[in-house]
């Protein structure tokens, strides 16, 4: 077992075990529910509406060549400026290159997953950047040191008055842990930096190909802000993110906002295609969007996964799925948690770093069920599992264990015969009291279970018995 | 008697079908080829009712009370599920057939740690007129293996099965997962292999044993008398795989004397997952908690479901909490008449009663 893996497992079984955190999470993903609801009846046809954005997203995703050289053709023409980052790397050196150039000594950003995926932050402050995140929740862990845990509600395990308690230690004058006053203070903080920046990072939510425009959706106007204040304006979006028609928003813009907090629209819906213009009067005097790769071709070539590249990071996933529930979103330890994460994360970083993912699922499904791009997620939990198991990065003892349990099924006789021994053996130690101990080849059972009550003798001997047959 | 003017694109097609494999069956009846005991226990509204509340529509079975609820062909895919249901319907009833036997597809681990819910099964089965059989060759579909990732260890498994179950009319399961995993898996798992196009067709015999007596039997009313308060938690592969929300519940209504309560987010999943219950176990065993949280919170005494393995786990976990609720397949629920009172203690888990 890999480092990583094991490191999962301690962090998930002590957030596993943590009740409160466990009433937090329920507490605000039952206020999106309810949300959604309300929100969903606004549709005629809610099903229509994600068989619809699936069939945009694979339009541009099978072809993303004509769409994002479209993209580039018109920001060029609008005198952008397009880099095509294959790596991680390549777009943090391209950003930190262009901060160092430009002179920039402070830097606002927007939420936004991907500048999170290529690790930007860290990047820019190791060449002397002062960053801010503008996104309330993104500040709030940012002020606590720590990445988002949620990719749409980065502070989604903190109570009010945590997040009092916090302000109170960094910025100090908090009087109450009300909202208002709360959103007051961080809005206090960072106006300042939204005037002295002189670059604004932001992510993308779409791209669209045939106006060539960014399309930003933010619910407090920081993105907005962010982008149009300062000199410099750069946008990081993963080459998936385009998408044919600026028409296509008016059924994404809704979807994306219902599925991640159950609204109509959000507040703020932007669309940018390039710097200042010459006869407007603001927005920056530089615009560059880096297209990121890191993986996603691979995917993409992938015929099985790649729908996995329709996902439009709306978090709903995440918000539907039991396991991100219990374990939290930190114990992933990855850019993307929860069932998107877990589907995506080993195809995007590769290695055995992240495989045990796909195996910490019950398979229960809810993902799919919610997902407004209809991405077949557990499915694609299953496919990662073949596929790891295919190229031999499990462990020999279970190997062996499933060579041993098909050689048993294969033959009734050798079935029943195993499982009476089995069952002989489990009811002699269960009655000895000796459950969860050594003996006990159940022990990884029983140690979170009472041990199950077994039967004297199984069906197919009852069966057998009644029916006179062997 | 029959309307089908809100069954908008099968109907006329179908309705023909149906109307007059309908009448064969209550010849069928009248000549004693199906036992009165089928016709005692079908609501005497049964076939039409249970026609349009099948995959079609989810009005009637949302609302027992007004069968003439919102009818409405969900999905293309649904309807052609009807169209194989009704289809089957006629093909159940008609006189060659009326005494199909049904194939009893076990699970292993039913087999080796609930045998009770087999035999529940079957004695459901006989009341409302099935005769059951139980093919000795059969061991595992293979699930264990295909979730974990080994599907070529799985693969034999998935071709033995359809060997032992291919002659077989009918099958049915206690397990709505390991319905899944023949129905909605083995044609991905044989891709490629020439048993695909059988594991296609098996799919469509092979039922879970609820959405057997609601969709195809069309019986929502076996008879059973259980006098408890019962809530049912929706087994995740019976619900999102299989598409089973309102069948369970339509035959615990039914049940006599029984009080149904919905549980707090019945749809969330219980944690069991396969391997995943020991391997993260942690995990497992907190979802577990959960779940028996909100079953507790119901003020249920028992919780039952579609798949005894989401119930081994719910009830080791609250065995282990010293909760009161008790756990107990639907099959063992509906296996339960009026002069069954001794044979009900039999099934409770052993030293404890409600």
């Amino acid at each position: 077992m890999s480092t990583a893996a094991q490191e999962f497992l301690r962090a998930a079984a002590i957030r596993s075990a943590d009740l409160r955190h466990r009433r937090t999470i329920r507490q605000a993903i039952d206020h999106y529910d309810r949300a959604i609801e309300r929100t969903r009846s606004r549709f005629d046809d809610w099903e229509a509406a994600r068989l619809r954005c699936r069939e945009i997203k694979r339009e541009a995703v099978n072809h993303l060549d004509r769409y994002l050289l479209e993209f580039e053709g018109h920001v060029r023409a609008r005198g952008g400026h397009v880099f095509w980052a294959e790596t991680s790397a390549e777009a943090r050196q391209y950003i930190a290159d262009l901060a160092a150039r430009r002179r920039v000594l402070t830097v606002v950003k927007s939420k936004s997953m991907v500048t999170e995926e290529i690790g930007l932050r860290p990047a820019l402050e190791r060449g002397g950047v002062r960053v801010f995140e503008t996104d309330l929740g993104e500040f709030i862990v940012q002020l606590r040191n720590e990445p988002p845990y949620h990719i749409m509600t980065p502070a989604m395990h903190l109570t009010r008055t945590e997040i009092a308690d916090l302000f109170r230690e960094k910025l100090g004058g908090v009087a109450s842990d009300d909202p208002q006053e709360l959103t007051a203070v961080a809005r206090g903080a960072l106006r300042g930096a939204f005037f002295t920046a002189e670059m604004g990072v932001s992510g993308a939510n779409f791209l669209v190909a045939d106006t060539g425009m960014i399309a930003l959706t933010t619910n407090e106007g920081n993105g907005r802000l962010g982008t149009s204040l300062p000199r410099i304006h750069v946008a990081v979006a993963g080459i998936e993110k385009v998408i044919p028609r600026i028409e296509d928003l008016a059924m994404l813009w809704p979807v994306l906002a219902l599925s991640a907090s159950g609204q109509p629209l959000a507040c703020y819906n932007t669309l940018i295609g390039g710097p200042r213009g010459p006869d407007e009067p603001d927005g920056p005097e530089e615009f560059h969007v880096v297209l990121l790769d890191n993986g996603r071709s691979e995917l993409l070539a992938d015929v099985e996964q790649r729908e996995v590249l329709h996902c439009i990071r709306c978090g709903a996933c995440l918000n539907a799925c039991p396991v991100f529930r219990t374990v939290g979103g930190h114990a992933y330890a990855t850019t993307y948690p929860g069932p998107v994460g877990s589907v995506l994360t080993p195809n995007l970083r590769g290695g055995e770093r992240f495989q045990h993912l796909p195996f910490a699922s019950s398979l229960c499904g809810a993902c799919t069920d919610v997902c407004p791009v209809k991405i077949d997620l557990h499915h694609h939990l299953l496919h990662n599992r073949r596929n790891i198991v295919r190229s031999a990065k499990r462990p020999t003892s279970e190997r062996i264990g499933f060579k041993l349990w098909r050689w048993a099924m294969m033959s009734p006789e050798r079935f029943a015969f195993l499982s009476l021994l089995g069952r002989l053996a489990l009811r002699a130690i269960y009655r000895l009291g000796l459950e969860g101990s050594m003996l006990d080849p159940m022990r990884s059972w029983t140690k979170v279970h009472a041990p199950p009550r077994i039967p004297e003798k199984s069906f197919r001997t009852l069966w057998g018995e009644k029916h006179g047959a062997k | 008697m029959l309307v089908y003017a809100g069954v908008p694109i099968f109907a006329f097609a179908l309705s023909t079908k149906v109307i007059i494999d309908r009448d064969h069956a209550f010849e069928n009846t009248r000549a004693g080829r199906v036992p009165a005991s089928a016709r005692k226990f079908a609501r005497p509204d049964g076939i039409e009712a249970c026609t349009r509340a099948g995959a079609i529509c989810d009005g009637p079975l949302a609302n027992p009370e007004g069968n003439r609820g919102v009818k409405q062909i969900r999905s293309f895919r649904a309807a052609i599920e009807t169209a194989s249901h009704v289809f089957l319907f006629g093909w159940v009833f008609s006189p060659a057939t009326a005494m199909t036997k049904i194939a009893m597809f076990i699970p292993c681990f039913v087999d080796q740690l609930y045998p009770e819910v087999g035999l529940d099964m079957t004695s459901v089965l006989a009341r409302i007129g099935y005769d059951t059989e139980f093919p000795v060759a059969q061991t595992c579909c293979g699930q264990p293996g295909f979730n974990s990732g080994y599907w070529p260890d799985a693969r034999p498994l998935a071709e033995r099965f359809i060997r032992v179950f291919g002659s077989a009319e009918l099958v049915v399961c206690p397990s709505g997962s390991c319905t899944t995993m023949v129905r909605n898996f083995y044609p991905e798992l044989l891709a490629g292999t020439p048993l695909r196009e059988e594991a296609v067709s098996l799919g469509r015999r092979v039922f879970e044993f609820s959405e057997f007596l609601v969709k195809v039997a069309r019986v929502a009313d076996v008879g059973a008398r259980f006098p408890h308060r019962v809530a049912y938690h929706d087994a995740c592969h019976a619900l999102r795989e299989l598409g089973l929300k309102q069948e369970p519940r339509e035959l615990l209504r039914h049940v006599r004397e029984l009080e149904f309560v919905e549980m707090p987010y019945s749809e969330e999943c219980c944690g069991f997952g396969g391997t995943f219950a020991t391997t993260f176990n942690m995990i497992s065993s907190a979802m577990g908690e959960t779940k028996s949280g909100n079953a507790e919170s119901s003020g249920a005494e028992y919780l039952t479901s579609t798949d005894p393995s989401c119930l081994l786990h719910i009830d080791g976990v609250l065995r282990r909490q010293k909760s009161r609720v008790l756990t107990i397949h639907l099959a063992g629920i509906l296996a339960q008449t009026e002069d069954s009172e001794g044979r009900a203690r039999r099934l409770l888990t052993p030293g404890r009663t409600p």
